[in-house]
């Protein structure tokens, strides 16, 4: 399947989070300070102590520096992202112009950087992945998305299915009925019930039949039910099932008030019959935490 | 093969096997005009059943049977027809997605003169690259295995019927586009013969929304909550095909005819050139219906429906209105006539639907009857509860007889009951309420079974109405006129069998 934008926008999120960029900076970086303050120190030295001449200590300077920035640079090819060589690098142009004293600048500058990011509220979701390897992808983009970390791109393009039934073109109409028949939940009962009063009749018929098979679906649950029911009137299991068929028909959103009124007394009774049968000891499955005994 | 008929009518998946609206319209089409000879071309699958259930008229001297997914093998490919097999494929990927009828054209000449079939254009290796081609310009990142079977099945079904053993007519009459259209416009390219195209439903309409709740189609999501099109998913290339289809049989056809004006604007919509369109309503034996004596004795409210009991007829509705109805007029009646073998556990359903309510004692299924007459009599208002109609027939016939109806707005139903533009007859002959609405369905029959005075006013609208524009005379010439127009601009029957050089390769 191709990865949509938000997918695209998460999975990059989350991977600068999972980097560690900063877990081996002090260490990585201590041995080169040191060498490079150590060389840059022992020139300026010798050129105070006139062991070097003023053009000798200059060639020396320029040359160790740029076979440094080289070395780096050539280590950042292998390893993308890695602070460390970013930091190396800053320590090694600050020395260039400023000897000994722009090393020691920047190495403290890099140092101050990592305590910054080590306190920063990203912190503790990459902790969280650290220590939580088998956290799932959604849930992490999940987690992201509540804090407004990320944001999903493009959502703001996407008319909400009322609007489009109310003033989007035919085809427009027509495939956001279809969304609604493959999503559909019961907040979307309206989005139908604006689209049978639709001028267009290609989108009136759509919204029938969406809702004709939706109605359908759900009966059929409740008749299923019913039929379990009368082959196995003694299991309470059955009449609550045929009770949950009810009521998930009933807050459906497809009914109108009275049958969906309707429903819920038949439900109710259906509950009872099953707490009758379930105090009378015959089956002890209602209100039982086990899978289809839903309390 | 027929000799020699005036007309060949052409129908998918209905007459003479399956009995509905439009196969019952072409069985009284070619009964209404006996002085007219016909040969029929049924377009079907392999899986369904052959079995007819109309006995076909003296007029009618034939049928020819086009089964979509059985297709000529043709002649093996040889290693310099590559180039010959990828243009043909690029031609029926044209036609398959986006013709005017200028690739289908040259596509029938191009298999004629090639003489492929399915060895060469589905079963080679051009083939198969040519099809993975199509496959990443058609749904790219789409599941390659429904593309393919969705592929193949449409190239098998262009190439069967580009091997009809065309009978020779002086006009073809396609009874909607899709398939049927295609064959009419391979007869009008052939056989050089008038083409004429009689829509009911649209046909691009009614196949969008089977593909927008059809469950056997793959649905990626990926578009999420959002409606336009960035994702191309499979259902667009059955979409983009029948259109496409309706786009060549429009371009090919003489004239274009349907049943009401809303349905014309849908055709221009499609494409169809304004020129061709004509509207000829159904038409029924007014004086037959007119003539049934009514049964004054003594019954219970009694609400008649006619159809089939599938799920486009939205049975559902109807027994949840009559169960709602018992409120209101308690000793009603509900009576259902109707075949219920095209979808069993549909019609099972419906009878546990009745059961769940406790409607038992008011709603009686008599399936299949011998004497529809004899109920039209004995009842006091049609019901109609469909969510998809174009000009039914059932609403004319009841009418007709001198009862009111209580429809859903479907088709032409609101024009038929409460009266058009231009109409002689004022006045309602009852009540149009909206599809899904057992409610409404429920508070309409409740008026017109509480008000006598009202049920015999609307009942006189209703058989004044039909009798001035629905009448079968006036049909039957209006078809015999246009038939008439249509062949004299045919020409001389052209001898296919020596013409057709892409059917002697089979």
């Amino acid at each position: 399947m191709r990865p949509t934008k938000e997918r695209v926008a998460t999975d990059q999120l989350l991977a600068s989070h999972n980097d560690q960029p900063f877990a081996g900076l002090r260490s990585g970086l201590l041995g080169f300070v040191f060498i490079v303050c150590g060389w840059q120190t022992a020139l300026l030295a010798a050129l105070f102590a006139d062991r070097v001449r003023f053009d000798t200590y200059a060639r020396a300077h320029l040359i160790s520096c740029f076979a440094l920035a080289g070395w780096v640079a050539l280590r950042a090819r292998g390893s993308i992202g890695d602070e460390r060589n970013s930091a190396a690098l800053q320590i090694v142009a600050w020395s260039a112009f400023a000897g000994p004293f722009g090393a020691f600048v920047a190495t403290a500058l890099a140092f101050a950087s990592t305590s910054r990011s080590r306190s920063s509220p990203g912190r503790e979701t990459q902790d969280l992945s650290a220590h939580r390897p088998a956290l799932e992808r959604a849930e992490r983009a999940h987690v992201a998305l509540l804090d407004r970390r990320i944001r999903l791109e493009g959502a703001s393009s996407i008319r909400p299915l009322i609007d489009v039934i109310a003033e989007g073109s035919r085809s427009e109409k027509l495939e956001a009925l279809r969304v609604v028949y493959r999503r559909y939940e019961a907040g979307l009962s309206a989005v139908l019930k604006r689209a049978l009063q639709d001028s267009d009749t290609s989108v009136r018929v759509l919204a029938a039949t969406v809702m004709a098979k939706l109605n359908a679906g759900y009966s059929h649950n409740v008749s299923d039910r019913q039929a379990a029911v009368e082959a196995n009137p003694e299991a309470a299991e059955n009449w609550q099932n045929l009770a949950n068929a009810r009521l998930a028909y009933a807050e459906s959103g497809l009914l109108e008030s009275q049958r969906a009124q309707a429903q819920i007394e038949f439900a109710v009774n259906d509950l009872s019959r099953a707490a009758e049968l379930d105090q009378g000891g015959r089956r002890p499955q209602l209100f039982s935490t086990e899978p289809g005994g839903r309390a | 093969m027929t000799a020699g008929v005036d007309v060949c009518l052409i129908v998918e998946g209905g007459y003479p096997y399956v009995v509905g609206g439009v196969a019952s319209w072409a069985d009284a089409l070619m009964r209404a005009s006996p002085q007219l000879s016909f040969h029929v071309i049924a377009i079907s699958i392999s899986g369904q059943a052959r079995r007819r259930n109309y006995v076909l008229p003296d007029n009618a001297v034939g049928v020819t049977d086009v089964i979509l997914d059985v297709c000529p093998h043709g002649r093996a490919p040889r290693r310099t027809d590559g180039d010959k097999i990828k243009r043909i494929l690029r031609l029926l990927e044209i036609a398959l997605t986006s013709d005017d009828g200028s690739a289908f054209e040259e596509l029938i000449n191009q298999m004629r003169i090639t003489g492929f079939g399915q060895a060469a254009l589905l079963d080679s290796k051009e083939g198969w690259a040519a099809m993975e081609q199509t496959y990443a310009r058609l749904l790219p990142n789409g599941p390659l295995l429904d593309f393919f079977w969705s592929w193949r099945f449409l190239v098998r079904s262009i190439l069967a019927i580009l091997s009809t053993p065309l009978p020779q007519a002086r006009v073809f009459h396609a009874v909607a586009t899709g398939f049927s259209g295609v064959v009419g416009t391979y007869a009008r390219l052939v056989a050089k013969a008038p083409f004429l195209v009689t829509e009911h439903g649209i046909y691009t309409n009614e196949r969008r929304i089977e593909l927008a709740v059809a469950e056997w189609l793959f649905d990626s999501e990926a578009s999420g909550f959002g409606v336009a099109a960035e994702h191309p998913e499979l259902r667009s290339i059955w979409l983009n095909a029948f259109q496409s289809f309706s786009r060549i049989s429009y371009a090919a056809a003489d004239v274009i005819t349907t049943q009401y004006r809303a349905n014309q604007l849908f055709q221009l919509a499609d494409g169809a050139p304004n020129d061709k369109l004509r509207i000829i309503p159904n038409g029924i034996d007014v004086a037959k219906f007119a003539a049934i004596p009514r049964d004054d004795a003594p019954r219970r409210p009694t609400v008649l429906m006619l159809g089939r009991i599938v799920p486009i007829k939205d049975i559902r509705t109807f027994i949840i209105a009559i169960a709602l109805l018992r409120d209101l007029v308690p000793n009603v009646l509900a009576i259902l006539i109707g075949p219920e073998d095209e979808d069993p556990e549909y019609a099972g359903g419906c009878r546990q639907l009745v059961q769940q309510l406790g409607a038992e004692s008011s709603i009686n299924f008599l399936g299949r009857v011998p004497d529809v007459l004899k109920y039209l009599s004995a009842v006091d208002v049609l019901a109609l509860s469909s969510i998809s109609e174009a000009q039914p027939m059932a609403i004319l016939e009841a009418a007709a007889a001198g009862l009111p109806i209580v429809s859903t707005d479907v088709g032409s139903c609101r024009e038929i009951i409460e009266g058009f533009e231009g109409d002689p007859v004022g006045g309602r002959g009852g009540f149009v309420v909206e599809p899904c609405n057992p409610k409404a369905m429920a508070e309409a029959l409740a008026t017109i079974l509480l008000d006598e005075e009202l049920r015999s006013q609307m009942a006189k609208v209703m058989q004044g109405r039909v009798g001035s524009y629905y009448h079968k005379d006036r049909v039957t010439r209006l078809y015999e006129e246009l038939y008439g127009e249509l062949m004299a601009q045919s020409t001389p029957w052209v001898d296919l069998k020596s013409n057709d050089q892409y059917q002697s390769h089979h």
